[in-house]
C-alpha cells in the first residue's frame, strides 16, 4: 500500500496503518535524531516521541505531501527541543560517538572519517545542527526550512552559512 | 575584477539558489580569483563530508514500541463529535420547548418559583441617579402549539430560567457519563 494511503487511513484512526508508516520511516526518522543528538538510545527515544507527536497531529498532514518529509521535520523539532532542554553538551556528545573498530584499513579510515564528521556536527549549536539537517539531509529550500523551524528566512540562512563555516573549520583541524 | 565574493554568495552558489546572470558573474570571478576558489573548496569539503555520512539502523524495531505507546481509543474525534452533538441536541431541545415549559413550570410550582425568584436589592444611591435595567426580549419563536407567551427576562420568570438551566446541566452531565461509561466498558472488552 502507498504511504499516502497509509497516512490517510492512519488519519481516520487506523492504528495498523500508522504502524505501517512507522515501519516505512523508522530508519529515516532515527537517522535524523542520531545526527542531531549523537546518542543511539536518545535517538530512539526521540524517534518514538516523533511518531507519537505525528499520530496526534496526523489529521493536519496535507495528503498531497509525502509523509516521510513531514515526519522528519517533526523529528528535527523534537531534537531541537531536547537539545535546548539539555543545553549543548558537545563534549559528552562527542564522547558518545563510538570509536572506530579495528578492521581492514580502508574501512577503518572510512569509519574514522564518519566519526569525525558526526563529532563535528555535534559540536554545532542546536539551531545550526537543525539547519544542516534540513538543508543537507532533507534537501529543503531556504523557505521550506524557515517554515519547518518557524523562524525568519534571514535567520535560517545565517544559521546555515555559519554552521557550514564552523564545520569547515572543525573538519580542517581534525 | 569585482570584490571578493561574500559568504552568502558562495553558499547560495553551492545551494543552486542564484539566478543565471548572477551565476555567470560568479563563475567569471571564481576563474580569476584563487582566494575565492579556496573558500569555495573549503565549503565544498563540508558538502562532501555530509553527503558521505552513512545511514545508521536503529538497534531495535521501533514499530511495536510506538504502537504500544499510542494513546488508547481512536483519535478523540469521536468524542468531540459526540460532545458537540449532545450539546447541540440539548440546546435545541431546550429552545424548542422552553415557552411551553416556562408557562407550565410557573403554573405547577408557584411556591417554588416564588422562592427561587431573585429579590430586588436596594442599594444606597448617594448620587440620586436612578437606573432601571432594561427588560431583554429574547428571540425565541412562538411555540408551534400556541401555548407560548412572549418571553422576557424578568424577576418573575427568572426562576424558570434557573430550572431550565439546571435541567440542561443535568441532561448534559447524565449524557456525558453514559458516553464515558459506554466507552470504558467497550475498551475493557
Amino acid at each position: 500500500m502507498d504511504e499516502r494511503d497509509l497516512a490517510q487511513r492512519a488519519a481516520q484512526g487506523d492504528r495498523e496503518a500508522f504502524g505501517g508508516l512507522v515501519e516505512c520511516h523508522q530508519a529515516g526518522v532515527y537517522n535524523v535524531a542520531y545526527r542531531m543528538l549523537g546518542d543511539c538510545r536518545e535517538a530512539e527515544d526521540a524517534a518514538q516521541e516523533t511518531f507519537l507527536r505525528a499520530f496526534r497531529a496526523i489529521r493536519r498532514l496535507d495528503p498531497q505531501r509525502p509523509p516521510g518529509a513531514w515526519l522528519k521535520k517533526i523529528a528535527v523539532n523534537v531534537c531541537l527541543n531536547r537539545l535546548e532542554r539539555r543545553g549543548t553538551l558537545t563534549l559528552d556528545d562527542e564522547a558518545a560517538i563510538p570509536a572506530s573498530d579495528p578492521g581492514p584499513e580502508s574501512q577503518t579510515i572510512q569509519r574514522e572519517q564518519t566519526r569525525q564528521v558526526r563529532s563535528a556536527l555535534l559540536a554545532l549549536p542546536p539551531h545550526f545542527r537543525a539547519a544542516i539537517e534540513l538543508r543537507h539531509f532533507q534537501e529543503l529550500s531556504y523557505a521550506e526550512m524557515a517554515e519547518a523551524l518557524n523562524r525568519p528566512l534571514s535567520d535560517i540562512k545565517s544559521d546555515l552559512f555559519r554552521a557550514r563555516k564552523l564545520l569547515a573549520e572543525i573538519l580542517r583541524k581534525t | 575584477m569585482m570584490e571578493h565574493l561574500t559568504e552568502e554568495q558562495l553558499n547560495e552558489y553551492l545551494d543552486n539558489s542564484l539566478d543565471a546572470p548572477e551565476l555567470a558573474r560568479m563563475g567569471a570571478h571564481l576563474s580569476d580569483c584563487p582566494d575565492c576558489r579556496a573558500r569555495l573548496a573549503s565549503l565544498q569539503t563540508v558538502f562532501q563530508a555530509l553527503a558521505a555520512l552513512p545511514e545508521e539502523t536503529p538497534s531495535h524495531e521501533l514499530t511495536s514500541s510506538v504502537l504500544k505507546a499510542l494513546p488508547n481509543g481512536s483519535s478523540g474525534l469521536g468524542w468531540r463529535l459526540a460532545f458537540a452533538m449532545q450539546a447541540g441536541l440539548s440546546i435545541g431541545f431546550l429552545l424548542l420547548f422552553f415557552p411551553f415549559l416556562a408557562s407550565r413550570i410557573a403554573g405547577i410550582l408557584p411556591g417554588l418559583t416564588a422562592q427561587l425568584a431573585v429579590p430586588e436589592v436596594k442599594f444606597p444611591n448617594p448620587t440620586g441617579f436612578h437606573f432601571s435595567p432594561p427588560v431583554v426580549p429574547l428571540p425565541f419563536p412562538s411555540h408551534p402549539f400556541s401555548l407560548a407567551l412572549p418571553v422576557t427576562i424578568t424577576h418573575a420568570n427568572f426562576s424558570n430560567w434557573l430550572l431550565l438551566g439546571i435541567a440542561a446541566a443535568l441532561l448534559f452531565i447524565v449524557g456525558n457519563f453514559s458516553l464515558i461509561f459506554h466507552n470504558t466498558s467497550r475498551t475493557r472488552k
